[in-house]
C-alpha cells in the first residue's frame, strides 16, 4: 500500500491497541479483579490445588499458585510479588511478614503437620528403625535451614537425641549423614523417589498417593517430632477475592479436604 | 629413476597418465589448468590414492594397485614445493625448514647443521628468524624449496612455483632456479601452464591434455613433431592433420585436412599425416601474389597479437580455411596497415611445410 | 576556510548507536544494581566468612576441573567433526548441541537417570563401591555436560579455519597425524580455542540448575557459588548480593585475564 494510506492504519492499530489493550498496572487493584494469587508451601501443593478448583467453581475467580518453600516465598512478597494470600508451613516466616507491615489482620492457623522419615521402598540404606539414622555412610537429604521443614527436623532430632535408646549424639551424627539440603520439601521426596537417597525428612502429607508406590515411611513418635503450625493471611495490598479464599480454608469445607489429605486439624477454631 | 603409471577417476573428471623420469632430470608437466597436471603430483606424492596403477621410485614401490601396496605421503621420499608455498605461519623461517625433520625425529645440533646448509645453499641465511609472512614472493619461495630439500628427497615435485611471484621476480629468479634445478641429484616433476617455462625448465616435456598425456618428449621433439593442436599451440606452430589425397612426380602431395588443402613436401607413403608449418614462415599480402608459394590463402584477419616482452614480433591470427597464424614484424604490420577483419592474402612454401606420420 | 561537505547521519547509524546503547545499558544495569548495594568494607568482611570461602573455593576448583576435562576430552571429537564426513555426522552434531539448549534441571534429571544409583551406568559404578550423586565429581560432571558443547564447537570452527593446504604440506614433510595436529593444527587454531575455553569455563562457573539436581546441595562438598547465593536469597537478601558481587569480580578478573592473554592468530604475509 502507498505510504499516507500505510500511516493511516498503523495510526488506527495504535489507537485500537491502546483501548483495548492491557491497561497499566496503575488500575489492576482497584478495578474488580478476575483472578487471585496465592503462595502457599509446598507441602500444600496437593491439597490446595483440589481447593483451588472448588473455589473457581463457586466463586467468579481464578487461583494462581506458587507453591515453594515459605522462606522464598515471604522473600518474594517482601520484594514485591502480587499476592493476595500466603499460607506458610511455619509461624516464623509469617511473623517475618508480619513484622515487615506486610500482612492484613491477624494470621490464623489452619492446619497442622508432623514430620516423617521416607525412605525408598527398595531401602538401599537397609534402614528399619530411627536409629539407622545415625549409621555412618548413610545418604540423608534434608531442607535447608531456612525452610519450614528443615527447622523442624533439627529440632525433632534434638529432641531424639534427649530420648533413652538414641545417645546424646545422635543429632550429631545423623546430621554428618546429610548429603544435600534441597530448599523444599518435594524436592527431598524426589530425591528419595528416585533411590538416590537412602532417606529423607518431610512431612506425613508428602507421603502422597501419588508417591507411596516408591516411598515407605518411618513414623518418628509423637513426644518427639515436631507439629508444624501453618498460618494463613492475607497480603496487603491484595483484594477481596483473597479474603474469600482464605475464608474457605478455615471453612468445614476447606477444614475437611486437609484432613483427607493427612494434616493435622487446626488448634484455633 | 621414477615410473608411474595410474588412473584415477575425480567425479567426472578421468586422469591417466605415464610418467618416466630420470634422475638428475626435470620433466615439465605442462598444459591449462584443470588438466590434471597437479593431480598427477598429488597422486605421485601420496596425497591422493590412484584408483589402478603402479608408483615405482628406484627400487622402491610406492603404489602397486595389484599387491595391493599403498605408501603414505609421510613415509615417501619427496619434496614438494607448493603452488602457494603452504610455508607454516607460526613457525619462524628455521622452524619451517626443520619441521620435516623434527617430524622424523631428528634432534638438536643435525637439525642446526642440516637447516643452516640448506638455507645457505638458497642464500637465505639471515632470514632464518624471520617469519613467513614478512618476506617478499622470492624469498618465500626459497624456504619453500630449501624446506623441501634439507629432506634430500629422491623426488622433487614443485607446482607451479613462478606463478605466485610478480613478473618481474619472476624472470629474475627463471634462470636461477633453473640453475638450482639443473644441479640436484633427484628425479624433479615441475608443473607449469606456461610455455615458456617448460621450454626453460624442461629436460623432457610432458604435455597433459584433460586428463591425458598427449605428447612426451624434448623441446625439439616437440617442436619438430607436434601430436596435438594444443602441442603445436604451445610450441606456437601451426599444426593440421589430414589425409594425402594426390602426389606428383616432383615429390609434392596434396593434403586434404578437412579445412582446406594444403600443399606439402612429402617423400613418405603414409597417408595420414601431421603438416606443421612454422609461422616465420608465412607472408602476408594486400593483394594476390605472384611468387613460387604453392601454398595461398585468403581470408581476413582475426586478431592482431604482439608478443612478449617488447611486441617486436606480431602474431596474426588469420580466419583462413584451414585457419593459420603468421609472424611479422612490427614493422610489417605497420607498413602493410594490417588491422583486424582486414582482408589478406597469406602464402607460404610446400618446403616450410614439415610433414611426418 | 576549507569547505566542509555536511556529514549525514544516516537513520542506520542511528538506530545502530542507539539500539547499542540501549543494550549495553541493558547489559550493566544489573551489574551496577549489584555493585552499588554492598560497601566494599561489608564485602571484605563476608570473604571471611568460611562457609564463602569454601564455595568460592568449590566454584573455581570445580569450574577449571571441568574446562579442563572438556578440553582434553572434546578436542579429539572436534577434530573429528572438522576433519571427516561419516554418516550419521549430522545426528552426532545435534547431539552434541543438545545440552546447550536443554534447561538445566532437565539435564541434572538426565546425569541423575544416567549415572545415579540405580541409573544406567550408575548401577555398575555403585556396585563397585562408587556412587555419584551428592559428590564435588558430580559437580565436575553436571558443569561438563552444560559447558562441553561451547568448547566442542568453538574448536572444531577454530580447526575448520585451517587452511587443508597446511595439513598437506605437514604430510608431504614427514608428518604423522598426530604430529601434524599438535605442530600445525593445535597452534594455528590456538586463539579460538582460548576463546571456547573461556566461554565453557564462564558457563561451568554459572552452572546452577544441573549441579543443584544432580549433585545436590552441601556446603563445602557441592555448594558452589550460584548455589550459596540462592541458599542466601531464601532467609538473607544482603548476604546474597554480597555473593553475588563476589562472584561477579572472580568471573569479570578471569575473563579478563584469559581476554588478555589471547594470542593473535599467524597470519600469512
Amino acid at each position: 500500500m502507498n505510504g499516507s494510506s500505510g500511516r493511516l492504519v498503523v495510526g488506527l492499530a495504535v489507537i485500537l491497541a491502546v483501548a483495548w489493550g492491557p491497561s497499566p498496572a496503575a488500575s489492576v487493584r482497584a478495578a474488580p479483579a478476575s483472578s487471585i494469587t496465592v503462595f502457599a508451601a509446598a507441602s500444600l501443593t496437593e491439597a490446595f490445588t483440589v481447593l483451588g478448583k472448588v473455589f473457581e467453581e463457586r466463586v467468579p475467580l481464578r487461583v494462581a499458585f506458587n507453591f515453594a518453600g515459605s522462606q522464598q516465598l515471604a522473600l518474594q512478597i517482601e520484594q514485591g510479588a502480587q499476592v493476595d494470600v500466603f499460607a506458610s508451613a511455619d509461624q516464623r516466616w509469617m511473623k517475618y511478614l508480619q513484622q515487615r507491615g506486610l500482612t492484613l489482620g491477624t494470621p490464623r492457623e489452619f492446619a497442622r503437620n508432623r514430620l516423617v522419615i521416607i525412605i525408598p521402598r527398595s531401602n538401599p540404606g537397609k534402614i528399619t528403625q530411627l536409629q539407622d539414622l545415625a549409621r555412618p555412610g548413610l545418604k540423608f537429604v534434608i531442607e535447608a535451614d531456612a525452610v519450614p521443614a528443615g527447622r523442624y527436623i533439627r529440632e525433632a532430632l534434638a529432641k531424639l537425641s534427649r530420648a533413652p535408646g538414641y545417645g546424646p549424639d545422635f543429632a550429631q551424627r545423623v546430621l554428618k549423614n546429610v548429603v544435600s539440603e534441597e530448599d523444599n520439601v518435594k524436592a527431598v521426596v524426589a530425591k528419595v523417589q528416585l533411590g538416590e537417597a537412602d532417606a529423607g525428612a518431610v512431612y506425613r502429607t508428602d507421603v502422597t498417593q501419588a508417591v507411596a508406590d516408591k516411598i515407605a515411611s518411618i513414623d518418628i513418635p509423637d513426644p518427639y517430632n515436631v507439629i508444624a503450625s501453618y498460618p494463613i493471611a492475607i497480603v496487603k495490598g491484595g483484594n477481596t477475592g483473597g479474603v474469600q479464599f482464605a475464608a474457605m480454608i478455615l471453612s468445614r469445607l476447606g477444614q475437611q479436604v486437609l484432613w483427607g489429605y493427612n494434616f493435622l486439624p487446626a488448634v484455633q477454631r | 629413476m621414477l615410473a608411474a603409471e595410474f588412473t584415477k577417476q575425480l567425479g567426472s573428471f578421468h586422469l591417466e597418465a605415464s610418467v618416466t623420469a630420470a634422475p638428475g632430470s626435470t620433466l615439465v608437466l605442462v598444459g591449462e589448468s584443470g588438466a590434471g597436471k597437479t593431480t598427477i603430483l598429488n597422486v605421485l606424492a601420496g596425497l591422493i590414492h590412484p584408483d589402478r596403477g603402479t608408483i615405482r621410485l628406484d627400487a622402491t614401490t610406492y603404489f602397486a594397485s595389484d599387491l595391493g601396496v599403498t605408501v603414505p605421503a609421510g613415509a615417501r621420499s619427496i619434496g614438494y614445493v607448493f603452488q602457494d608455498y603452504a610455508l607454516f605461519p607460526h613457525l619462524s623461517v628455521f622452524e619451517n625448514v626443520a619441521f620435516g625433520l623434527r617430524a622424523q625425529g631428528i634432534r638438536g645440533p643435525a637439525v642446526r647443521s642440516r637447516v643452516r646448509e640448506s638455507l645457505g645453499g638458497l642464500g637465505i641465511l639471515a632470514l632464518a628468524e624471520r617469519r613467513p609472512a614478512g618476506l617478499s614472493g622470492g624469498q618465500q619461495q626459497r624456504v619453500a624449496i630449501a624446506r623441501a630439500l634439507v629432506l634430500q628427497p629422491r623426488l622433487l615435485l614443485l607446482d607451479e612455483p613462478l606463478s605466485a611471484l610478480d613478473l618481474r621476480t619472476r624472470t629474475e629468479v627463471r634462470t636461477e632456479l633453473r640453475r638450482l634445478l639443473q644441479a640436484l641429484p633427484c628425479v624433479t616433476l615441475f608443473v607449469t601452464h606456461s610455455p615458456l617455462e617448460a621450454m626453460v625448465f624442461g629436460d623432457k616435456i610432458s604435455v597433459v591434455e584433460q586428463g591425458r598425456i598427449s605428447q612426451v618428449g624434448t623441446r625439439d621433439e616437440l617442436l619438430q613433431e607436434p601430436r596435438s593442436r594444443y602441442v603445436a599451440e604451445l610450441m606456437g606452430l601451426n599444426l593440421f592433420q589430414g589425409r594425402v589425397i594426390a602426389r606428383d612426380s616432383g615429390g609434392l602431395a596434396d593434403v586434404e585436412t578437412g579445412e582446406g588443402t594444403l600443399r606439402i613436401v612429402h617423400a613418405e607413403a603414409a597417408a595420414e599425416i601431421f603438416v606443421a608449418v612454422d609461422p616465420r614462415d608465412i607472408t602476408l599480402h594486400l593483394v594476390a601474389p605472384t611468387g613460387t608459394a604453392q601454398n595461398v590463402f585468403h581470408g581476413p584477419i582475426a586478431q592482431i597479437v604482439p608478443e612478449p616482452p617488447f611486441g617486436e614480433r606480431v602474431r596474426v591470427l588469420l580466419s583462413t580455411r584451414p585457419p593459420l597464424v603468421a609472424e611479422v614484424t612490427a614493422h610489417a604490420v605497420h607498413s602493410l596497415g594490417l588491422r583486424e577483419g582486414l582482408p589478406v592474402y597469406a602464402t607460404f612454401k610446400a618446403t616450410a611445410t614439415r610433414a611426418y606420420g | 576556510m576549507p569547505n566542509r561537505v555536511p556529514r549525514r547521519v544516516g537513520v542506520a547509524t542511528v538506530f545502530a548507536v542507539v539500539a547499542g546503547a540501549a543494550f549495553l545499558g541493558f547489559l550493566v544495569l544489573p551489574m551496577l544494581g549489584l555493585l552499588i548495594r554492598i560497601p566494599p568494607g561489608e564485602l571484605l568482611a563476608r570473604l571471611k566468612n568460611p562457609l564463602i570461602v569454601q564455595a568460592l573455593r568449590l566454584s573455581v576448583v570445580t569450574s577449571l576441573a571441568s574446562a579442563v576435562a572438556v578440553f582434553v576430552l572434546g578436542l579429539p571429537l572436534a577434530y573429528l567433526l572438522a576433519m571427516r564426513a561419516f554418516p550419521g555426522k549430522r545426528l552426532l552434531e545435534v547431539l552434541i548441541d543438545l545440552p546447550m539448549v536443554l534447561p538445566p534441571t532437565v539435564a541434572g534429571v538426565g546425569l541423575l537417570l544416567a549415572f545415579g544409583r540405580a541409573g544406567l551406568a550408575g548401577r555398575a559404578a555403585a556396585a563397585v563401591g562408587i556412587t555419584i550423586p551428592f559428590t564435588t565429581l558430580a559437580v565436575v560432571l553436571a558443569q561438563m555436560f552444560v559447558a562441553g558443547p561451547f568448547l566442542i564447537n568453538s574448536a572444531r570452527a577454530g580447526f575448520e579455519e585451517v587452511d587443508p593446504a597446511y595439513l598437506r604440506a605437514a604430510a608431504t614433510l614427514r608428518a604423522s597425524p598426530g604430529y601434524a595436529f599438535f605442530r600445525v593444527v593445535l597452534p594455528m587454531s590456538l586463539p579460538s580455542l582460548i576463546g571456547g575455553a573461556a566461554m565453557t569455563w564462564a558457563r561451568a562457573l554459572g552452572e546452577f540448575g544441573a549441579t543443584i539436581t544432580f549433585a545436590g546441595n552441601l556446603p563445602g562438598r557441592t555448594q558452589t557459588m550460584p548455589l550459596a547465593v540462592y541458599e542466601a536469597l531464601q532467609s538473607d537478601l544482603d548476604a546474597a548480593i554480597a555473593l553475588s558481587v563476589i562472584l561477579l569480580v572472580v568471573s569479570f578478573s578471569l575473563l579478563l585475564a584469559l581476554r588478555s592473554a589471547r594470542i593473535t592468530r599467524p597470519r600469512v604475509g
